[in-house]
């Protein structure tokens, strides 16, 4: 008898499935046409330790359920997930967040065809003919209003695109109170283009009190200024190197080791006078032949940040001693403000002309504010000041070391108790109340240069509308809040506002309207299937809308929870036969259970 | 030293060499099945195809698997452990073998003694006495071992770093470019490690502890030890007999857990800041860098083979027994 238990069980079991899965069968599914999918269901792909990425990613999840766009977030490492988006394009979306630099043009050719290519720039596989040929104008811009012209009617555009921006965060800084005299900037007092807080911030007036302590999160990867890549490595090598120009805190380029320039030949040819009073920390002047040096090997060897030079210098020569000449292969106002925003530092010749371009450069030598003095792999870097900078008076702190403190949370005790002044980027949000409490401590909000986004993959969904739909479904105000406390701003456009204008008259805009969405996806052809709950293709719905409906059809159960007022139309009537098949089928079942109960 | 142990140690020696070569082999191949793409990883991500192609030739990524191996085998013979693909341009030997593998080494080796000397000390007497305070011990010590490490290691950070201002909050020195006498320097350094060795001290000693408590608890019943309490031998000299059969357990757990040595514990090394090779091995996997986690995993595995050779011998002399059978397989 009790060896039939788990029979009852099994047929039990397999009637409940069969009972719901029937009606699922009953939306009639239909195959869409190329570059739309069969479901709204997609794979989303996720670091899990960049949180603020990673949070908006799931608040944007939550957010598209409720119009029936199911997202399944997928989290990996950067190891598996970027080669993933950059070289197989295996993905239907992904969650990042980019850095946003000064000068557009990284991000503008992201949306060009050129770079839809295995390790190219534009991950998402945009093609727009129109787009690419404002790219081109743009690059070969003479002025920075023609340019922002041009950045203003692509990004029209491609915000309609597979890349839909969700926030720029904020910065938060949380420094030790005494610290004063520090330039605030977009990105934070201490970002890389940010060159003016180190050297004017102090908290004594005796010299050898000015010991600037500062944590990061990772020890830096190389001291290598023409191969390092990453963020913590380049800081260090901006306070060790200078560049030929550089930005003020308004982000306009101004001369540095180059005191003046001038452009000749319509723009052709840039000539570049050098300061006479710079020295190398080993004594040795700056001269035109380092200039000449450096671009040649940087260019030559094609490393990472000259290449956006590569493409508009001809050539590099040396006048005399102290002047320097660019050819230009194509005039365009981006040339000088790559040389401003690319990082890229001059090196000494006479250190590094029998060197490898990866050499390990274990004692930088540069021209910069701050002295290279000694280095502990993975624990701390110390720099001291450089006596005779050219900029007189300054720096005013007279040693930073560098602190490798891998977690948040010791890094923010190691603040408060006064180990160290302040660390590298932007503290966790949940850290300010705490810190706002402490009278030692002082924290600084800034614009970030952080854009999160999230992007589709256009290789496998080229319809737009899609898009915009996914575009009215997102409550950014909501991600902003639940992902970074409400440290940030939404953002609809893919430049920074901050240095490319507000929204004023530019249709770069879409409000939160989830019914919007919903209609969108139904005139695609998209269909809202309860089973599931995700939308899934139907075929387009006639011209003209149906009159009614059948009155005994079950009123919609609408994804879009409380403030959908039209309602999504969910299943259709189930069919007779399944309905019929679903009837023999239990009483059936029932005659078994009762035989077996029999026996 | 009897002939049958002279033979047996060669034998087992080796068995060593060639563990550590299939292991090594294992290593290699491994790495280099694990998803991931050493030149995407470390890349800025809008970095031209061109210098990535570079990249990959650079780092002899281009040749076939075995063509690296031979490579990689050829330089090992001079010495040459390779370059780091994530710190441009610094050799293998000076990313491990440096700072950070004496960090680890220091902090590692302090854990495991003072653990291994408290669990044994403890379990031993705990087994050996049983009843209430033997109950007590073993459930807190339980109870320690299940904490997790990274949660025990911020409470400590947090009320003796912070609240009460014990201990330094991280790193492993306060002196970054002062010039201050040796022997500061060094209380120093063992100032700031008190609170990893504290946290790794609660997470190893219950290890010890309750393996060594079940074999005095179980052996206290055995036959010979009531013959010896008969002939009036005192409670002390009977456990100083039986800890003969604790020390086997600890040289066990001690060869079991040799690897720690040198490959650090992350956790820890990540809360304190403490710059060991655990952290290193972890970003290392991250960021798929080939050179130095072969050049961890060789130093491992040398490591592990070392010590279960060397707790073989020890062994041979703690318990006769070991020696009959495995002498006898022959």
């Amino acid at each position: 008898m009790s060896g039939v238990k788990p029979l009852y069980g099994m047929i039990l079991g397999f009637l409940i499935m069969f009972s719901i899965m029937a009606p699922m069968a009953s939306i009639s599914q239909k195959t869409p046409p190329p570059g739309l999918p069969e479901v709204l269901e997609f794979e989303m792909l996720s670091l899990p330790w960049f949180p603020q990425s990673d949070k908006a990613a799931e608040v944007v999840a939550e957010q598209l359920s409720k119009v029936g766009i199911k997202v399944k977030l997928v989290r990996l490492e950067s190891a598996v997930m970027y080669p993933r988006i950059m070289r197989t394009f295996d993905y239907d979306s992904f969650a990042l967040a980019v850095s946003q630099t000064p000068n557009p043009v990284g991000m503008l050719l992201a949306f060009h065809s050129s770079e839809a290519r295995p390790g190219g720039s534009n991950y998402w596989g945009y093609v727009n003919a129109e787009v690419d040929s404002l790219i081109d104008k743009a690059l070969t811009a003479r002025s920075e209003s023609e340019l922002k012209e041009y950045a203003w009617r692509i990004q029209e555009i491609v915000s309609k695109g597979p890349f839909i921006p969700l926030f720029v965060s904020q910065n938060i800084q949380i420094i030790r109170a005494e610290w004063k005299n520090y330039t605030l900037m977009s990105g934070g007092i201490i970002e890389v283009y940010n060159r003016w807080s180190l050297l004017y911030m102090y908290k004594s007036d005796k010299p050898e009190e000015n010991v600037f302590r500062i944590a990061f999160p990772a020890d830096i990867l190389s001291t290598n200024p023409f191969m390092a890549t990453d963020l913590r490595s380049l800081w260090v090598i901006n306070l060790l190197y200078d560049p030929l120009v550089a930005l003020d805190p308004n982000f306009k380029v101004i001369p540095w080791l180059a005191e003046r320039w001038e452009v000749r030949d319509d723009g052709k040819t840039y000539v570049f006078y050098l300061r006479k009073d710079v020295r190398f920390h080993d004594g040795k002047s700056l001269t035109a032949d380092d200039v000449v040096f450096t671009f040649k090997v940087g260019i030559g060897n094609k490393t990472a940040r000259f290449a956006a030079l590569a493409q508009f210098v001809e050539s590099v020569e040396k006048v005399d001693d102290y002047t320097v000449m660019f050819k230009l292969s194509k005039p365009s106002y981006l040339f000088l403000l790559s040389l401003a925003t690319n990082l890229v530092y001059i090196v000494p010749r006479h250190v590094w002309i029998d060197k490898p371009i990866d050499w390990g450069n274990p004692e930088p030598i540069g021209t910069g504010p701050f002295k290279w003095h000694s280095r502990k792999p993975g624990e701390s870097i110390v720099l001291v000041r450089n006596p005779d900078y050219f900029v007189k008076g300054v720096p005013r702190i007279s040693t930073i070391v560098v602190r490798v403190i891998p977690e948040a949370e010791t890094r923010f005790l190691a603040i408060k108790r006064g180990e160290v002044d302040m660390e590298r980027y932007s503290a966790l949000p949940t850290l300010v109340p705490e810190a706002q409490r402490d009278p030692n401590l002082r924290v600084i909000v800034t614009p970030d240069i952080w854009l999160v986004y999230i992007a589709f993959n256009f290789r496998r969904f080229n319809d737009t509308r899609l898009f915009e739909a996914i575009n009215y479904a997102i409550n950014r105000e909501e991600v902003v809040k639940k992902a970074v406390l409400g440290y940030g701003s939404p953002v609809y456009t893919i430049l920074n506002k901050e240095w490319y204008g507000d929204l004023a008259n530019r249709n770069v805009f879409f409000e939160y309207n989830p019914q919007k969405a919903i209609q969108i996806l139904e005139s695609m052809g998209y269909k809202y299937d309860a089973g599931r709950g995700v939308m899934v293709y139907v075929g387009p719905p006639p011209t003209t809308p149906p009159a009614t409906k059948a009155p005994t059809e079950t009123p919609a159960t609408t994804p879009a929870t409380q403030t959908t007022t039209t309602p999504v139309r969910v299943t259709e009537a189930p069919n007779v036969a399944v309905i019929a098949l679903i009837l023999v089928i239990v009483v059936i079942a029932v005659i078994a259970l009762y035989l077996l109960r029999r026996r | 030293m009897s002939r049958e142990f002279a033979y047996y140690l060669v034998h087992r020696f080796f068995q060593v060499i060639v563990i550590v070569i299939l292991g090594f082999i294992a290593a290699f191949v491994i790495f280099r099945l694990l998803p991931g793409d050493p030149t995407i990883s470390l890349l800025d991500p809008r970095i031209p195809p061109e210098a990535r192609e570079e990249l990959i030739k650079r780092f002899g990524l281009d040749k076939p698997i075995y063509e690296q191996f031979l490579l990689y085998v050829a330089n090992l013979a001079r010495g040459d452990f390779g370059y780091s693909f994530v710190y441009i341009g610094t050799p293998v030997v000076e990313v491990i073998f440096g700072e950070r593998l004496f960090n680890t080494v220091v902090l590692m080796s302090s854990a495991m003694l003072t653990s291994a000397i408290l669990g044994t000390s403890l379990g031993l007497l705990m087994g050996f006495r049983g009843g209430f305070p033997d109950k007590l011990f073993t459930s807190t010590l339980y109870l320690l071992a299940s904490a997790p490490v990274f949660w025990v290691g911020l409470l400590i950070q947090f009320y003796l770093g912070y609240r009460l201002g014990l201990i330094p909050i991280a790193g492993t020195t306060s002196f970054y470019f002062e010039e201050v006498p040796l022997h500061i320097l060094v209380l120093d350094y063992v100032h700031h490690m008190v609170g990893p060795l504290i946290v790794l001290t609660m997470f190893f000693t219950p290890l010890y502890y309750i393996y060594v408590r079940n074999v005095v608890s179980n052996v206290r019943g055995e036959d010979f030890v009531l013959t010896l309490k008969a002939i009036g031998l005192s409670d002390l000299r009977i456990l100083l007999r039986i800890s003969r059969f604790a020390l086997i357990a600890t040289v066990t757990i001690i060869a079991n857990e040799s690897a720690l040595l040198v490959v650090g514990a992350v956790f820890t090394e990540t809360i304190f800041g403490w710059n060991g090779v655990g952290r290193l091995l972890y970003d290392s996997i991250l960021k798929a860098d080939y050179p130095v986690l072969q050049g961890i995993f060789l130093l491992t595995i040398v490591v592990v083979a070392t010590a279960n050779f060397t707790a073989d011998i020890l062994y041979y002399f703690l318990d006769p027994r070991i020696k009959v059978r495995g002498l006898a397989r022959r």
